[in-house]
């Protein structure tokens, strides 16, 4: 009798969680993914406070341009900008600084990356390597590589190399800091596991390093396409023949402001379209993180 | 003492030479540790020794509970054994062959589950398969199996960080077990786990042992849990480690760690050998 006691009693705590995490934790894990969907889809108020802070916003622009805080010739109201941006879209003249500008952005964006994340894994892998390289490295991204631009377009021209490269740089850094620092950030416990299971080096690299370096280095990667879009803009800035920054800062010194706004939003929504790009495959590749952290939402 | 362990002599010849005890010969031993010192080197301390010659001989299919205080150097002697590193002095040995590196016949499970947070349960219980280049429907039915012994198998798409400490350190034997090894390595498997779940986990991994004729050893602090589960059981002095006491826990098999917890002839073993890793502690 006292066994058959104790045996009940076993069952009924053992699959309870121990450590009184998410309750729901030893729920099959589809039902706790249709509850986290239903919670996001559901917040209206946090909808309506957008929109408020939207119109807002036009608002306070409308009446800004309409009282003239700034001399009228340098600003262009809501209305202008976005007529300027209908005709703009008619135009094939704009598509081409478009897609100058992105290409230049996707070619910095993937030379710089990859650059910094082959660098980033080798001193990420070899510490001694690192201690040589740490120096150069340190000074080198402390130098404000904008400041490069003029030195890029002398060197390799107006055209679109002189933006891949300076993208390149910078991006290069964004990607390379983080990537060293979360290859040494990898549990050694798993490690050890995979050492123990008679793993070779590159199993280990590709079973253990990769896939736990990925969370930081997503990061690193979104924030590293949007300046990149950035770096290509200041670049085009400087001098170009064609794209995008070229356009704005033309039109600036034309006052032509109608055109310089609708410009301006036009980065904006790229710079926007480029994360939400990034963050979509970033979703896909760390799916058990995205459940990791509904699992901690859901607990709160 | 400390001498004898500075230099780093790997797998000295006299090993082969050392005669063994008697009874069965080296080939036949699963596990062989023949003066066996492990010495750190400890910046600022000079030379640590944390193992001092220990002699051990398990017989293949036998199940050894290594007790002690802790850091005492029970988890060097599994860390040995798994290749992970090779002693100072004397020879560590399987079925009479020196181990010099990483084996793929033996499991390790470490105290801490280490599960790979970004595979879900399954893929974890494969990856010493996967390393092994198993083709992935034979991984698949493999796992399955494990999981379903182990009453996990519902949670086979689920990630790590989903499950309970009890489920997770389940789904670590499964991935220990998995690959089907010859000699189990455990360390400490069920420290982190409260009383009511490690007695059921315990009485699941005894389940899975019992029959199979796998060598086990099976680290612990717990003498309660080294008399419940082991047919023998090794007390070691605190540092540096040395072989206190080996007693053999004659009751019989199949055991079943719920209904055993309180059985009085393991009641006695436990209060003889805490007698001894008494003197130990303090």
């Amino acid at each position: 009798m006292k066994s058959s006691s104790t045996e009940t009693v076993a069952k009924d705590q053992v699959d309870r969680p121990s450590a009184a995490p998410a309750e729901h934790a030893t729920r099959p894990p589809e039902q706790a993914r249709r509850r986290t969907r239903r919670m996001g889809a559901l917040d209206l108020p946090v909808v309506a406070v957008r929109i408020l802070i939207f119109v807002a916003l036009i608002g306070v622009w409308y009446w800004s341009v309409e009282d003239e805080w700034l001399p009228r010739m340098y600003t262009a109201t809501p209305m202008e900008t976005f007529e300027r941006l209908v005709e703009m879209v008619q135009q094939s003249s704009f598509w081409h600084s478009m897609q100058v500008t992105l290409s230049e952005t996707l070619l910095g964006w993937v030379l710089g990356s990859s650059a910094g994340l082959i660098v980033g894994l080798i001193l990420g892998r070899w510490n001694r390597l690192a201690s040589i390289a740490d120096p150069y490295l340190t000074f080198a991204n402390a130098t404000p590589k904008i400041a490069l631009a003029p030195f890029f377009i002398l060197w390799f021209g107006v055209g679109p190399s002189s933006k891949v490269v300076l993208a390149a740089v910078i991006v290069f850094f964004i990607v390379q800091v983080p990537t060293q620092a979360a290859v040494s950030q990898v549990p050694p416990d798993l490690n050890t596991v995979a050492t123990t299971m008679g793993a070779t080096e590159l199993q280990k690299f590709r079973m253990v390093v990769l896939p736990g370096i990925m969370a930081p280095v997503f990061g690193a990667l979104r924030l590293a396409a949007v300046y990149s879009l950035l770096a290509v803009v200041m670049g085009e800035f400087i001098a170009a023949r064609v794209g995008l920054g070229q356009a704005l800062i033309t039109s600036t010194n034309q006052f032509d402001m109608r055109t310089a706004f609708a410009l301006l939003i036009v980065l904006a929504t790229l710079a926007v379209v480029i994360n939400l790009g990034v963050s979509a495959i970033e979703r896909r590749v760390l799916r058990w993180r995205a459940l990791e952290s509904s699992a901690s939402s859901v607990s709160i | 003492m400390g001498a004898r362990a500075t230099g780093v002599v790997m797998h000295t010849t006299d090993g082969s030479e050392a005669t063994p005890p008697a009874g069965p010969s080296p080939q036949e031993y699963s596990v062989s540790l023949e003066g066996v010192s492990v010495a750190f080197d400890v910046p600022g301390k000079g030379n640590l020794l944390a193992v001092d010659n220990i002699d051990l001989h398990v017989p293949a299919g036998q199940f050894v509970a290594l007790v002690g205080p802790s850091g005492c150097g029970k988890t060097t002697v599994l860390n040995m054994l798994a290749g992970l590193m090779r002693p100072s002095a004397g020879v560590v040995s399987r079925y009479g062959k020196p181990v010099d590196g990483p084996s793929r016949d033996i499991g390790y499970m470490l105290a801490r589950s280490a599960l790979t947070p970004w595979r879900t349960i399954r893929a974890n219980v494969e990856l010493g398969l996967e390393i092994r280049g198993v083709a992935a429907r034979e991984r698949k039915s493999r796992a399955m199996a494990l999981l379903e012994r182990l009453k996990i198998d519902h949670f086979a798409d689920a990630y790590p960080s989903q499950l309970s400490h009890g489920m997770q350190q389940r789904v670590a034997i499964a991935r220990t077990l998995a690959i089907d090894p010859d000699l189990w390595l455990m360390d400490e498997p069920f420290g982190a786990l409260d009383a009511q779940t490690r007695v059921r986990v315990q009485s699941e991994f005894l389940a899975l042992w019992e029959g199979s004729g796998k060598t086990v050893l099976f680290v612990t602090h717990d003498l309660s849990e080294a008399v419940l589960l082991a047919d023998r059981v090794i007390v070691m002095t605190h540092r540096p480690a040395e072989i206190k006491l080996d007693m053999m826990v004659d009751v019989e098999r199949p055991r079943n760690p719920q209904e055993q917890l309180f059985d009085p002839r393991l009641e006695e073993i436990e209060r003889t050998l805490w007698e001894e890793l008494r003197h130990e502690i303090q």
